[in-house]
Parts: structure tokens; sequence; C-alpha cells
């Protein structure tokens, strides 16, 4: 196998950790190790291997294939029944009748703004009445992306063959992408801020107009991501890196429990959080939704550029 | 009536152009030439229909977010194009035979 | 406006079957991040802007952008005219 250098030096100006001099530490060739040699097994045992063999190309085969178109249709059948059954249980569509016994969803669009301080009555519901919701969908980002982690972090110091080889492929893989192109960062210059500031306005302005910290979240996500596409590597890993990534995380997860957590055993309705709601309608109004929204926000902002960078480089 | 008359030719322009860029997405045989006829919907058509309706709606702040459109969508498509006009002209190999070029 | 519904609640049923019954990932990744805009289009119709945002920003854009890469990772996206796996 033969290096292409300048490949190789082309992915290494975009980040930092395929440097030159790690190049040269792992650019070098190791000796193939010989295989090892193959033990002829017992004449019984490759008799019964050959059994084994025959059997599963001629029989075993079928029978498999069998199995698992009969398994299929029982799933997809069992699947359809099940939901089936639970619309057939659920209201005919457009039907008003069960909400008029059920007071609650009147109740939420009645008096949610009075309890929750929210002018947009949606924040209020799904960071107030129904916080253990939205805690657990940022918690199911973080275990998600805990997952991505494990799968395809990749290691600076594992052996150099391994290296070698994945800088290899990598560079094939990415000598297409665009590299420091002017044109695109002149037009990142003007956009990416207008993205953040963006992503920043729909993310404090959750509960007064429609956004929160899902989509204000994905916003700031998304330029933190068109920056990257512009400048590489090199230039977010200076203020953005794994220490940066795993403070801004879990101190928000950690907001978000402590002050949402106790609804676990209390139910939405039971102690009032201590902060007032504030004057209707202004931006510090509502309580905890404002800084809630904000950790929410910052869990998936972080979680998207992350996400993006692991699939890309296999580190931050 | 005027300002319905200038709406609508504003609007027909605009529709044409989108019109013509659905066509040569179809039509056309090269990455280059589709591009080519995507962007031009792109920034020409939607410029078109953004500026009939400022027109039918009048100056006001909605007007504002129609030309804040126009100013961020002729930033954005023109790069999106230029992206993948070059990285075309970095992959395919065939790319000589496929354009005619006057000049040598 | 019932018309402009109906229309787009089809489209989404059409790609819908038609992402999965695609053969080409490229193409199938391409009618899925279609499907996610005219679903935004008709959560601003049924009046809930705050899923339409979400929905935008996540299923056109950035589901989009993770499968794109997954594909280029996997080498499921072929240059026209060779072959990604050999070396040229």
């Amino acid at each position: 196998m033969k290096m292409n250098d300048d490949r190789i030096r082309w992915l290494a100006d975009g980040s930092e950790s395929l440097d030159s001099e790690m190049l040269r530490e792992y650019g070098q060739p190791e000796a193939e190790e010989a295989p090892d040699a193959f033990e002829m097994p017992h004449p019984r045992e490759r008799r019964y291997y050959h059994l084994l063999h025959t059997w599963t190309h001629r029989r075993g085969e079928r029978l498999m294939n069998r199995m698992y178109s009969v398994a299929v249709v029982l799933i997809c059948v069992a699947i359809c029944a099940l939901l089936i059954a639970t619309t057939a249980d659920m209201p005919r569509f457009g039907d008003a009748a069960p909400l008029e016994d059920d007071n609650l969803s009147e109740f939420y669009v009645e008096e949610g703004y009075r309890h929750t301080g929210a002018a947009n009555i949606v924040t209020g519901i799904i960071l107030d009445f129904r916080g253990f919701d939205t805690l657990g969908e940022s918690h199911v980002l973080f275990i998600a992306l805990c997952t991505v982690l494990m799968l395809l972090y990749l290691p600076k110091k594992s052996d150099p063959k391994t290296m070698r080889e994945w800088l290899e492929s990598e560079a094939d893989d990415r000598r297409f992408e665009p590299h420091a192109d002017l044109i695109l960062q002149q037009g990142a210059v003007l956009l990416v801020p207008l993205v953040l500031v963006f992503g920043v306005y729909i993310l404090l302005n959750g509960h007064l107009s429609p956004g929160g910290g899902f989509s204000g979240g994905t916003v700031l996500g998304a330029g933190l991501i068109l920056y990257l596409l512009a400048y590489g590597f090199r230039k977010t890993e200076r203020f953005f890196n794994f220490r940066t990534y795993r403070r801004l995380t879990t101190s928000a997860l950690l907001f978000y429990a402590l002050s949402k957590g106790y609804i676990f055993f209390t139910g939405a309705n039971g102690i009032s959080n201590g902060v007032g709601t504030g004057r209707f309608g202004a931006i510090l109004s509502g309580g905890l939704l404002l800084p809630l929204s904000v950790a929410v926000g910052l869990v998936v902002a972080c979680t998207m550029y992350v996400l993006y960078t692991l699939f890309r480089k296999g580190d931050l | 009536m005027t300002r319905f008359i200038l709406c609508a030719a504003m609007m027909g322009v605009g529709m044409f152009f989108e019109i013509s860029a659905v066509i040569g997405v179809y039509r056309f045989h090269t990455a280059l030439q589709r591009m080519h006829a995507a962007a031009m919907g792109d920034t020409l058509g939607l410029f078109f229909i953004l500026l009939g309706l400022t027109v039918a709606n009048g100056l006001d702040l909605t007007a504002a977010k129609f030309l804040m459109l126009v100013f961020l969508l002729w930033n954005t498509s023109p790069i999106a194009s230029h992206l993948i006009g070059k990285l075309e002209y970095e992959t395919n190999e065939g790319l000589e035979r496929e354009v005619v070029s006057w000049r040598r | 406006m019932e018309a402009l519904n109906l229309l787009l609640l089809a489209f989404i049923v059409i790609c819908a079957v038609a992402v999965s019954v695609t053969k080409d990932l490229l193409t199938s990744i391409i009618i899925f991040m279609a499907q996610s805009l005219a679903m935004s289009v008709v959560w601003i119709l049924l009046r809930a802007p705050d899923l339409a945002i979400t929905e935008a920003a996540v299923g056109a854009g950035i589901t989009s952008l993770l499968m794109f890469i997954t594909l280029k990772k996997l080498h499921a996206i072929r240059i026209q005219g060779k072959d990604s796996d050999e070396d040229e």
C-alpha cells in the first residue's frame, strides 16, 4: 500500500488531531506479520464440520429463510392488530365528546398562563406541566450521544497501524469536501452570525412566541455546523472541545433535573418553584421557563454539533 | 388596480422562472446544467415572486421580512450552487467531454 | 386552503412510500428531505409553528446531513463512472 502524501497533508491541514508530527509518527508502514499457521483438525472433526457445512448450505439456509418469512409476517400481523386495537379504543376523529368530561385540556388552555406565566402556552405546557417529559427527552438525546460516542469515538493513541489505515481511508473520504473554500467562508461571515442570533432569539423568546429549547437548539447547532464546514476543525476546536461539551451538557442537564426532578414525586401541579411568574408578556417572565429552555437548547445544540463532528471525524 | 396588475406581472415572471427551473432540472442531462437551472429558480424566480408579494402587501414590516428573505436566498443559494459545481468539477472525470467549450 | 392541505398530505404519503421503495439510498434520503419540508408546511397550516421550526431544522437539515455522512462513511455514494472501492 502506497501512502498518498498530498491527500494526507490535505487532511491534516483541517484538523489538529492529525498533525504532521503525528503523521510522521504513524506514517511509517510496519512490517506485515505472518498469519498464524492453520491447525489441521482431526479427521473425525473434519467429517463433522463437512456434514454441518453441507447441511447448512442445503437445508439450513432454506429453513432459515422460511422461518424468516413466517416470523416477519407474524410480527407484522401482531403489530397491525395491536395498532388497530389501540385505534379502535380512541375517540372518533374530530369528536369533542370525550374532551367535555376531561377538563384538563380546558384547564391548560384557560388557566395555563396564570400558572406558568407563559404567553406561548405550548412552551408553558412542555416545560412546566409536562416538565418531566422534556426532561426525559433531553436525557434521551444525551444517551444517544453517549452511544454514538462509544461507537465512533476514535482515541488518538491507538496503535500506529490502525491509525495509519484510518488516516488513509479518511483522506480518501474527505478528498472532495469543501476545504477552506473562499466563497463559502465569505458567505459564512455573513450567515453564521445571522443564524446564531436567530437561534438565540428563538431560544430566549420561547415562552412568548413560537419556539423554545428544541427549535432554538437545533438552529444554533446548524449554525455551528455551518461554521465548521466553512472554517475547518482547527478554528472550532479553539472554542469547542470535549471538555466544553461535557461541562455544558452536564451542567444543563443537572440544572434541569434539580429544578424539575421533584415532579416525579409530587405530580405536575405539586410545589411551586418559588420564582414568581413576573409581568405577563415580558421577556423576564414565566418563572423558570426561560432558564429551562436555555438548558434544553444548550443540550440540543451541543448534541447536534457533537453528533456531526463524531460522524465526520470520530473526535471533537 | 395598477398594483394588482403589477403584482400579477411580477408573480407571472417569477412563476415562469420557477417552472423553467423545474423543467430544466428534469430535461438537462449533466449535473452542471441541472445546477444552473435550479439556481435560476432559487434566485430569480423567488425574487420576483417575493417582489410581487411585496407590491401586493405594501411597504410595512411584512415587506421588510420579504426583503430579508430575498437577501438570505441570494446569499445562500449561489454558495450552495458553487459548492455543488465545485464538487462536480472535482469528481467528474468525463467533464471535458460533457461540457462544450468554445475556446480551447 | 383545503386543496393545498390535501395536496401536501398526498405528497407526504407518496414520499413516505417512495422512501421505502427506492433502491438508491441517496435518492431515498433526498425524498425523505422533501417529505420533511412538506411536513413542516403542514405543521404551519395546522397552526403549530413550534413544530414547524423544529421539523424544518431537524428533519430536512440535520437528520439528512447525518445520513449523508453515514452513507459516505459506508462508501455507499458511488462516484459516477468509477468504483469507489478501488484506489484509482
